[in-house]
């Protein structure tokens, strides 16, 4: 019999304070592979840092944090550095593209600086986003809709179990924040667990999982279930 | 050294290649000063060296020392009776003026074996003077002296004054013939400018009758300002200076004096430890403050990186790797472009110093051309290393988005 997956997170009673003040004062959260959850909240309400704790970039103050099953709590930060790498895509809202490299270049940065050596998988990649002419463009050429497919790109090339997505469609107009959802849903088809920070209902709407973070609290949002809203369920 | 040091180094404008501008003309300096200095020095101990100067020693006297032994006759008869002590020669100084035609003074000194005079008419004036020596009538001129030529006394005998003291405070002009029997390039001037050389018998006759006494009570009393040893062989040079010391003696190998290189030499060589000190520290304050700079211009970058799985020792290491690359590409292009100039400037050099400096004598030593080479690269992950260590403490995530 085939054992099941372990979720791609699972996260209980996360806390995290900065000295400066502000963090997070509970998050709960569990996601299986395949699956997308939005987190919606208003600025400060620690969307940002929920996505440095689960990103392995923080360590909680409290609680307990399970990424494919390992307990992150005994990692040390060389072995939390190579789990991130192994398991985790991470994609920055807007920016958080390498200046000196090409599009397939910033792509192929996910596997470290060996960056011949994955081309074919990062132009690939960036075929499958409709972007295969731009694959030696610089970023700095790009639009931000441009931009924002090459990061979501880097974050899937290796097929992590987790990505995480910090604002993916923020500034963009609908029809480029459509085919990087489209991007992001790919991802969760071929079986990565996504988890978006986002400001737009719209987006979050189509998520499998939405939850609310208000005042560094957690929640479930009142219509848990987008798929079950729209009738898809 | 991190991979990505070649992506950033060789890509980013804001790497740690900007160092390397100034880094490079630092290493180059060092790189021409050494061999510059190493040229001139090698030169001038070459050519003292070649005049014998490896089997002499040098006596000096020095008046009102009197842990210092006089060089009178019979200290002088002691210095010569040491075993292995060929032959002494005392050095007198007087003057001589002119007499019968143009109107010049010159210094006199004894002739003695490390004067290797540069004659004018090249070997038949030095063959003159070594077959024959110089005999109590002959002396040696320049060929030219404040503005008189000497050129038409060659081969004469010249009348010559010089000054014979009559009492402590007033003395009289008296006349000496001499025969000029060579002439040499005044711009040799190793006993300083205008200098008549003479034998011993006749540079100590002038300067006792200068001092108003019988040249053998002033040999015997006052004795020579200095004197050249002559040993057998350069082995027996080092146990022959220190049975001379031993004696009471001043006495110092002419090598042992040429090889420290006093004077402009000494200052060259403190010069050029100035000079690795200032690159050491040049290197290590430029790697300071570009490495803030930089790690300041590109921390949204580095954050990017820590969120891709790059640990802060592999920042590091980026940082490291880019340190060495333009630290030592630095070196590199300085030490090769310093070692052409100092090559370069062999010929002007050689003629500022009347002495012949081939290409060789040029090249930097050893030493100065690996401190050239490192010291850059060292002093830059040094200061590198103390630049950063603000900048690679922040968070990655919460700077990769404020810089978003």
């Amino acid at each position: 019999m085939k054992t099941p997956s372990p979720p791609a997170v699972v996260a209980e009673g996360l806390a995290f304070s900065y000295a400066s003040g502000g963090g997070l004062t509970r998050a709960d959260l569990t996601l299986e592979g395949g699956a997308t959850a939005a987190v919606e909240g208003p600025s400060g309400s620690g969307k940002s840092t929920l996505l440095a704790l689960l990103g392995l970039i923080l360590s909680p103050a409290e609680g307990s944090l399970h990424i494919t099953g390992t307990d992150t709590e005994a990692l040390d930060v060389a072995e939390r550095d190579l789990l991130r790498r192994r398991s985790i895509g991470i994609v920055l809202q807007d920016l958080g593209l390498l200046p000196f490299l090409n599009a397939w270049e910033n792509v192929a940065a996910a596997f470290g600086p060996r960056l011949a050596r994955h081309r074919g998988e990062a132009r690939a990649l960036l075929g499958d986003l409709g972007m295969e002419d731009l694959a030696d463009s610089r970023v700095t050429e790009l639009s931000g809709g441009q931009r924002q497919r090459i990061a979501v790109a880097r974050a899937a090339v290796k097929q992590p179990a987790l990505i995480l997505a910090d604002e993916p469609t923020s500034g963009l107009d609908p029809r480029t924040a459509n085919s990087v959802m489209d991007a992001l849903r790919a991802c969760a088809e071929r079986g990565a667990a996504v988890l978006l920070v986002t400001h737009d209902a719209t987006v979050a709407v189509t998520c499998d999982q939405r939850h609310v973070l208000d005042g560094g609290v957690l929640s479930a949002a009142r219509r848990q279930n987008a798929r079950e809203e729209k009738g898809l369920g | 050294m991190s991979r990505w040091s070649l992506h950033t180094w060789t890509r980013d404008g804001r790497s740690l290649r900007r160092a390397m501008p100034t880094l490079t003309v630092l290493a180059a300096l060092l790189t021409t000063s050494a061999g510059v200095a190493s040229g001139a020095a090698g030169a001038v101990e070459r050519d003292v060296l070649g005049s014998g100067g490896l089997t002499q020693i040098e006596l000096t006297s020095f008046e009102g020392d009197e842990s210092v032994r006089p060089l009178t006759t019979s200290a002088l008869r002691d210095a010569a009776d040491v075993p292995g002590v060929r032959r002494v020669v005392a050095d007198y100084t007087s003057a001589l003026y002119a007499e019968e035609e143009g109107t010049y003074d010159l210094a006199g000194h004894t002739l003695t074996p490390g004067d290797e005079l540069p004659f004018v008419d090249g070997e038949k004036g030095k063959a003159r003077v070594a077959a024959e020596g110089l005999g109590p009538g002959d002396v040696v001129l320049p060929a030219t002296a404040q503005g008189t030529g000497f050129a038409s006394l060659l081969g004469r005998t010249v009348a010559f004054g010089y000054t014979k003291a009559t009492s402590a405070s007033s003395g009289t002009t008296a006349v000496i013939r001499l025969k000029v029997v060579a002439l040499y390039d005044p711009s040799w001037q190793a006993d300083g400018p205008d200098v008549a050389y003479l034998s011993e018998d006749t540079a100590a006759l002038l300067a006792a009758a200068r001092a108003g006494q019988e040249p053998e009570t002033f040999r015997a009393r006052e004795g020579a300002r200095s004197a050249v040893v002559l040993v057998g062989h350069q082995r027996q040079v080092a146990a022959v200076t220190k049975s001379l010391q031993g004696d009471g003696f001043s006495a110092a190998p002419v090598s042992d004096r040429v090889r420290n290189l006093p004077g402009l030499f000494g200052v060259a060589d403190l010069a050029m430890r100035i000079g690795v000190l200032v690159l050491a520290v040049g290197a290590v304050a430029l790697g300071a403050v570009r490495a803030a700079d930089s790690t300041r211009a590109r921390v949204g970058q580095f954050a990017v990186l820590r969120i891709l799985g790059s640990g802060r020792p592999e920042l590091r290491r980026i940082l490291l790797g880019e340190a060495v690359l333009s630290g030592g590409v630095a070196g590199l292009v300085g030490a090769v472009a310093g070692t052409g100039a100092s090559v370069a400037l062999a010929g002007p050099l050689s003629g500022l110093l009347g002495l012949p400096i081939t290409r060789t004598d040029a090249l930097p030593g050893p030493a100065w051309v690996a401190a050239a080479l490192l010291l850059p690269a060292v002093g830059l992950a040094a200061g590198t290393l103390l630049g950063s260590r603000e900048a690679l403490r922040r968070d990655p995530y919460l700077t990769a988005r404020a810089h978003a």
